[in-house]
């Protein structure tokens, strides 16, 4: 910004004059604002907004220009005796030029002393996700993002260098355009939802995500799970640039399992029927029958007559391909146009995006304007406006853990079928028939966006910059669900039912600081940043829940009979803040900075409402120093460290109040105690130390980045259990150590330049969590996760499953601790050649708990290549995760042995013991009895994977043919999404959290969870 | 946005502004209210005992699962479960693990119902009229005599099983716990099943003493005399069971429904109930309901009826043919609970009648009451138009009668502990096994050093 205002021009005699134009590499615009300098003096000049310049350079001598844009390659050109010296500049490919955005600022990447991954806005344009956080899977390195299934505008997890929060949040702080923006999961139900969905991410120009807290403790006490910061695109003076693209798409699930077939349900399920009798019956009873039902002699039939109702031997469903629809997939049509004058530029789009899930009824669309507006109001003063509006309608699901969702159709058994001979839809099947569901009943959920600013700047003097932003965050959404009276089985409605909801979130906040930048003798680069900044945000909610509606015509609430629950809560915080920045750099090679953020909260108990988050780093740019200007080879080199305290607010606004909660009896009014006090709760604490080198060798053909760092959060927010006897389950209180220790390891490198260029991009990180102290307590989640010490948050705790024995088909754990002598006599505990010298049980209870798996990933990253040649671009990303576990609660529905009427694995059937001497981990199948079909490391797996996340095929007509259809470019790709998947998981997709238990600790759990998309998209670009 | 705009204007002066801008953090919340606002006069302490009324009838409590967890142990041909939810079966199954959700999530709920009548019974001083006082005393008494009983029948061995003066009950807990959390307070370990049972008898004889006759459908001194004779019978003195039982039957004016199913999903208190849970259509949750009727009763149907018990009744019996039933795919099922929005009936006067013939049976001397045993159950069976029972009543006939009579209203595992009987359905079990008693869930063990050791038998492993 500086650089664009310092306008000057000398004159000197025997003076020649030169120009010329400059535009871009890239598409031969013109290039308005770019630096033109004679080579070693101080006289330049900037172009103006249709790209030209004018200048006078001394007669004679061998003058050369530079010109220099931020984001372009810095050119020299030796003017020789021209007097027209036209230029075109191409993107700058060193990395290190690049600029980045930081906290109320930018800087040179190269100057950074901090850690900052940033993704352009360009690499994430057209994913086929419904948020851009899913679309930035692999391409930050530290950055692991997990969508628990394939269900459209889910709650996506994002975790910057690890979890260190119990029970507090884990998420970054988004921060868009400078606004702290709303992300509250705001779900009625268990399944939560992103706001985060209604960005069209097409409008971002770029994603800084800042992960270590040198750059992120200017965001102070919401800054320790990292921050990251989003900005929209902007207009450049010039021809007004209209651009419109249009993609379609279509989708269908990454992996499926498979499922037992009408005849195989029938002879699996026989053969368990007749190893229950057998077992009965070897133990003296009468019969299966008996056992069970009091009437000896049943058959098998018969049972499946009592426990299924009506079946059909030969109907040979395959319900679990039910689940998905046929056309799912994307239409999305962009048109933008941005340009403006030297004083006005503007930035506008619209999309529109019509994206069906893979399962039945998901659908998820989007309307989204932009408008960003900057103008020169004088030498001294700009305003700007950032405007967006978005409506998003999206067709929801019940939670995976409902029988009316999708996915759960896969336990129904083949032998039912999905409708009847009359063509209607069979309501007497073992668990609900979801596909009544679908058929009659509804789950819409809008949301209305606004996420806009407003600011001006002053530039007091040259050096001396205010800015003041002001800007509203309005989020307003309605649920409404509507089920018929074919589903009252399972809402519990009688004569169906209906739930409308409505959400407000105003979501206001200033931001006013000063910038200082002056450079003092040539040597001493010095940048300030003071400023303070408040928020204020406020959510309403209300909901009515009625049924007994006339007819199924019916369905909004004004028809039903009877209201069964109204609401109305209403919830506020503010957040206070002051904030200050240090830049230093001196001779070009040393760098230190300084930043810390006063911030005071509602959200804290009020003996600790005021906190402070100071960071300071330092740089070391070896690569300046004489000693290595020798080296051709080292481009770049400079060696970073940083130490900083950043915290992390509770997510809940009320946490430490003490409360009493109003409740109902009969028709009367009651009140109960409701949550323990803890005046002294305050914010965690993340003490995270940094160090790092960024390099450039070869003319930074290579570049990259390492980065070493330990994160060490104390006054863990924990949600510690309290003995239930007291009344209380839990108090929220600051307990506890949590440590991610870790490194980042990002190369960049230029394979081929010339007219075929090939750039790979390299991430990959470790991330190793441990829970250092916990107070000893045991926080559990999901199914058999628990927050424990000396483990990683999340571990499974649960019975080792060992295997089967061969000679009877039991299944066995196990003991994990020394029988007593009782326990080997009564056979309870005995060693099998098979398990060496460990002891097994067939009794489950006999057996102690184990930490048997880590749903946390070892390892993450992604590859991306870029190959270009004339027109053609081509560009793959593989992504991975690596070393994390998978517990699949369903395994004990699905995978149990046929102890139940649930369809099973195919795997399972044929892999199951049937004889003496059989080697398998699959026990004996035995109807009713349970064998291994028990909570156990049995259904935890190895879920790493790697996954071609995205490849595009793009083409560029050549200028010759767009130039006489009147464009300025046009562009046919072909893209596809998670086409290639290589994992060891057995069931659908590795990538899964079952989103009704999804949490801090409740992790790496499958549950009926869909699948992820497979999508492949064409599109075509036009500009003109 | 006014708060926007004077700050934008405070944002110029930046000094200024630290002073100003911590105002706006003093945001208290709207939905809840402070301790003190909550505990002022009378009225606040009548809403708080409304409050332990609204925790007692909770689902995890007496809202179903005191009651469903009784009968999924004690069943001997009586039930299948069913459904998918685990805990309840592995609780049918008698195969319960430390961990089991349902009988954390019933501890949990009792001690919530019993923590808010502790702040009642702790604030008592707040409410001036003397008669109020005593009231709102008796009534917490109540819920928490009641609810100590229900504990320790679940979760402890029975009274007559061994010395109760040894055996572990549950922790006693008897003042409410301050809302700044106080650890000394809290980790209590668990008290004998005899010193359990001290508190439950001065609790519910305090309620007795203190307690109108006519409440609406608030605890009275009748339904504090019916619980008292549960606990006697419970405790085999059967002398004192049965003077309770007659004096609710003489005396409290309860009468039974002319049709025994007409006794069940009612929306209001019938003239046999004595106390019974509330439910609306806004509020209160049925879980016998959910669990017991089938998909067009809005249930689950996972509770299900066995052959063995449907042929325990004659065929004319009412209490067969209008209130078991079959659903659409042949399941057999309880027609008890259909409607979703009925009242729970927690002790009804057909109850008093059996408790009154077993301990006219079992106590000897001059029997209580103008009926024997035999026409106590007589009563039953013809308002079921049953045929007629046996002249002269034995201890087993009882037994019978209390089986179809109060089927699915949590008496089963009870019963079979006073007669001491073997279970053989998952089994056989003897009435004392280790099985047949809930664990001390885990996570309280986990945060309560206190109970350290004090797990139940069979369930220490994990």
């Amino acid at each position: 910004m500086g650089l664009c205002l310092s306008l000057t021009m000398t004159l000197h005699a025997q003076e020649r004059s030169v120009s010329g134009k400059v535009t871009s590499a890239e598409d031969g615009s013109a290039l308005p604002g770019v630096n033109v300098v004679v080579k070693g003096t101080t006289n330049g000049t900037v172009t103006d907004v249709d790209g030209n310049y004018k200048l006078s350079i001394q007669s004679g001598g061998n003058a050369a220009l530079v010109f220099s844009f931020i984001g372009l390659s810095t050119t020299e050109v030796a003017v020789g005796e021209r007097s027209i010296v036209d230029v075109s500049l191409s993107l700058d490919v060193t990395q290190l030029n690049e600029v980045v955005v930081v906290g109320f600022g930018t800087q040179l990447k190269q100057d950074l002393t901090g850690n900052i991954a940033k993704v352009s806005g360009a690499d994430i344009t057209n994913v086929p996700v419904p948020s851009f956080d899913q679309a930035l899977q692999g391409r930050a390195a530290g950055v692991f993002i997990e969508a628990g299934n394939g269900k459209l505008g889910q709650g996506i997890k994002v975790r910057v260098r690890g979890a260190a929060s119990v029970s507090g949040s884990n998420d970054p702080l988004y921060v868009v355009d400078g606004v702290i923006v709303t992300t509250d999961n705001l779900s009625a139900n268990a399944a939560a939802t992103n706001p985060l969905s209604n960005i069209n991410f097409n409008d971002i120009e770029s994603i800084d995500i800042l992960k270590d807290a040198s750059a992120s403790a200017i965001y102070g006490s919401r800054a320790a799970n990292g921050v990251v910061l989003i900005t929209t695109k902007r207009g450049k003076s010039g021809k007004t640039k209209f651009n419109i693209g249009y993609q379609k798409g279509y989708s269908s699930p990454t992996r499926t399992a498979d499922w037992l077939n009408g005849d195989q349900y029938y002879e699996a399920f026989e053969e368990a029927f007749n190893n229950s009798n057998q077992i009965i019956q070897d133990g003296g009873g009468v019969d299966f029958g008996d056992e069970f039902y009091g009437v000896p002699g049943l058959t098998f039939d018969e049972v499946l007559d009592s426990e299924l109702g009506t079946w059909d031997r030969n109907s040979n469903e395959n319900w679990a391909d039910l689940a998905y629809q046929n056309d799912a997939g994307l239409d999305q049509l962009d048109i933008s146009a941005s340009g403006g004058t030297d004083k006005t530029q503007f930035f506008a789009s619209l999309q529109y995006l019509d994206q069906k899930g893979i399962l039945i009824q998901d659908r998820l669309q989007r309307i989204g304007a932009r408008l960003n507006l900057e103008h020169q109001a004088s030498s001294k003063v700009k305003i700007g406006l950032n405007f967006s509006t978005t409506r998003n309608i999206n067709n929801r699901l019940t939670t995976d853990n409902a029988f009316t969702t999708p996915m759960q159709l896969l336990a129904l058994p083949p032998i039912q079928p999905a409708r009847l001979a009359d063509g209607t839809l069979n309501d007497l099947t073992l668990y609900f028939n979801g596909l009544i569901k679908k058929e009659n009943s509804s789950f819409e959920t809008t949301v209305f966006r606004n996420v806009s600013n407003v600011y001006a700047s002053i530039n007091i003097t040259p050096d001396l910059t205010f800015r003041s932003e002001v800007a509203a965050d309005i989020l307003i959404q309605n649920e409404e669900i509507f089920d018929g009276r074919e589903v009252d089985s399972q809402t519990g409605n009688i004569n169906g039912g209906g739930f409308s909801r409505w959400v407000t979130i105003q979501n206001y906040s200033t931001n006013n600081f000063i910038n200082y930048q002056k450079t003092l003798n040539d040597v001493h680069d010095l940048q300030l940043t003071v400023g303070t900044s408040f928020q204020s945000a406020k959510q309403n909610r209300s909901s009515v829940t009625a049924q007994t509606f006339p007819s199924d015509a019916f369905r909004t609430l004004a028809s039903a009979s009877v209201i069964t629950a109204g609401t109305t809560n209403a919830t506020d915080y503010a957040f206070d803040s002051y904030f200050a920045r240090a830049n230093y750099k001196f001779n070009n090679r040393y760098l230190l900075s300084l930043s810390g953020r006063y911030d005071g909260s509602s959200k804290f108990g009020r003996n600790n409402q005021y906190g402070f988050f100071p960071a300071a780093s330092v740089g070391w740019i070896l690569s300046e120093e004489s000693f290595l200007n020798s080296i051709s080879a080292i481009s770049f080199l400079k060696l970073r460290g940083s130490f900083g305290i950043t915290g992390n607010a509770p997510a809940g606004n009320f946490p430490g109040a003490g409360l009493y909660g109003a409740n109902t009896y009969g028709t009367l009014g009651g009140v109960a105690p409701f949550q323990l006090e803890n005046p002294n709760l305050k914010w965690e604490t993340t003490a995270q130390s940094d160090i790092g080198i960024d390099f450039g060798l070869l003319n930074d053909r290579i570049t990259g980045e390492i980065d070493y760092y330990i994160k060490t959060t104390t006054d863990v927010l924990l949600n510690s259990n309290v003995p239930a006897l007291s009344g209380y389950q839990t108090q929220f209180l600051n307990i506890g150590e949590i440590e991610n220790k870790g490194f980042e390891f990002v190369i960049n490198t230029r394979n081929l330049d010339g007219p075929l260029t090939w750039t790979t991009s390299l991430n990959f990180a470790r991330n190793n969590n441990k829970i250092l102290n916990l107070d000893d307590q045991v926080i559990q989640g999901g199914f058999v996760n628990r927050a424990v010490e000396g483990q990683s948050i999340g571990v499974f705790f649960t019975q080792e499953y060992a295997g089967v024995n061969p000679a009877n088909g039991d299944a066995l754990w196990f003991l994990n601790r020394t029988p007593d002598q009782t326990e080997i006599d009564d056979g309870t505990a005995f060693l099998l050649e098979k398990f060496g010298d460990r002891y097994v049980s067939n009794s489950y209870n006999a057996v102690d708990r184990v930490v048997a798996g880590n749903p946390n990933p070892k390892f993450i990253g992604g590859i991306n290549n870029t190959l270009s040649y004339k027109g053609f671009d081509l560009s793959f990303l593989f992504q991975f995760v690596s070393g994390n576990d998978v517990y699949n609660g369903g395994g004990r529905f699905e995978r149990a042995d046929f102890a139940y009427f649930d369809n099973h694995l195919v795997e399972d059937y044929k892999n199951a013991w049937r004889q003496p001497g059989d080697n398998t981990d699959v026990p004996q199948a035995r109807l009713f009895f349970g064998n291994g079909d028990l909570v156990s490391s049995r259904y935890i797996q190895d879920a790493s994977y790697v996954r071609l996340k995205t490849i595009t095929l793009g083409y560029n007509f050549p200028a010759n043919i767009i130039n006489r259809a009147h464009l300025t470019s046009a562009r046919v790709f072909v893209s596809g999404q998670n086409l290639l998947t290589f994992t060891k998981y057995d069931l659908n997709d590795p990538e899964v959290n079952t989103d009704f238990n999804a949490g801090n600790i409740g992790q790496g759990n499958d549950f009926y969870a869909a699948p992820q998309a497979k999508t492949i998209t064409v599109g075509i670009n036009v500009g003109f | 946005m006014k708060k926007i705009v004077s700050k934008l204007v405070g944002g110029f002066c930046l000094a200024a502004a630290i002073t100003s801008c911590s105002d706006y953090l003093d945001i208290d919340p709207i939905d809840n209210i402070s301790e003190e606002a909550a505990i002022t006069d009378t009225e606040s302490i009548q809403a708080l005992l409304v409050g332990a009324y609204d925790r007692m009838s909770d689902n995890d409590v007496y809202g179903g699962w005191f009651q469903m967890t009784a009968d999924l142990l004690g069943t001997d041909g009586d039930v299948n479960w069913n459904g998918t939810f685990v805990d309840p079966r592995e609780i049918w199954s008698k195969g319960m693990t430390a961990a089991n959700a349902r009988a954390s999530a019933t501890w949990i709920e009792a001690y919530e119902t019993i923590n808010v009548a502790n702040t009642v019974l702790a604030n008592l001083d707040v409410v001036d009229d003397q008669d109020e006082r005593d009231r709102i005393e008796g009534e917490a008494k109540f819920i928490r005599g009641m609810v100590y009983f229900d504990l320790v029948r679940l979760f402890a061995k029975d009274f007559t099983d061994g010395n109760p003066a040894n055996n572990l009950g549950v922790p006693i807990k008897t003042a409410p716990s301050s809302i700044a959390y106080n650890p000394v307070q809290n980790e209590i370990g668990r008290s004998t099943v005899d010193q359990v049972y001290a508190l439950v008898l001065a609790d519910l004889q305090t309620a007795e003493t203190l307690l109108p006759e006519d409440n609406s459908f608030f605890a009275t001194t009748w339904a504090a005399k019916a619980i008292l004779a549960r606990v006697r019978l419970q405790r085999g003195e059967y002398d004192a069971a049965r003077i309770l039982a007659n004096d609710v039957i003489e005396n409290g004016g309860f009468q039974l429904v002319d049709r025994v199913d007409r006794a069940f999903n009612q929306t209001t208190n019938t003239s046999e109930d004595v106390f019974a849970i509330q439910v609306t259509q806004q509020d209160g949750l049925n879980d016998f309901n959910t669990f017991y009727a089938a998909t067009t009763f809005n249930g689950r149907r996972d509770i299900r009826i066995r052959a063995e018990l449907n042929a325990l009744y004659s065929p004319t019996d009412d209490r067969r043919e209008l209130l078991i039933y079959f659903d659409a795919a042949g399941r057999r099922l309880s027609g008890k609970f259909n409607n979703q929005f009925a009242i729970i009936s927690v002790v009804r006067l057909a109850e008093l009648y059996l408790i009154r013939a077993e301990g006219n049976l079992l106590a000897g001397g001059i029997q209580v009451g103008p009926n024997t045993p035999a026409q106590d159950i007589q009563v039953l069976r013809t308002r079921a138009t049953a045929p007629d029972g046996p002249l002269v009543a034995t201890i087993a006939d009882v037994s019978l009668e209390r089986r179809l009579e109060l089927a699915f209203e949590g008496h089963l595992i009870h019963d079979k502990r006073r007669r001491q009987a073997t279970i053989n359905q998952n089994g056989p079990l003897a009435w004392n096994a280790d099985e047949l008693v809930l664990p001390i869930p885990q996570r309280e063990i986990d945060s309560n050093p206190a109970l350290a050791n004090q797990q139940n038998p069979g369930y220490e492993g994990n």
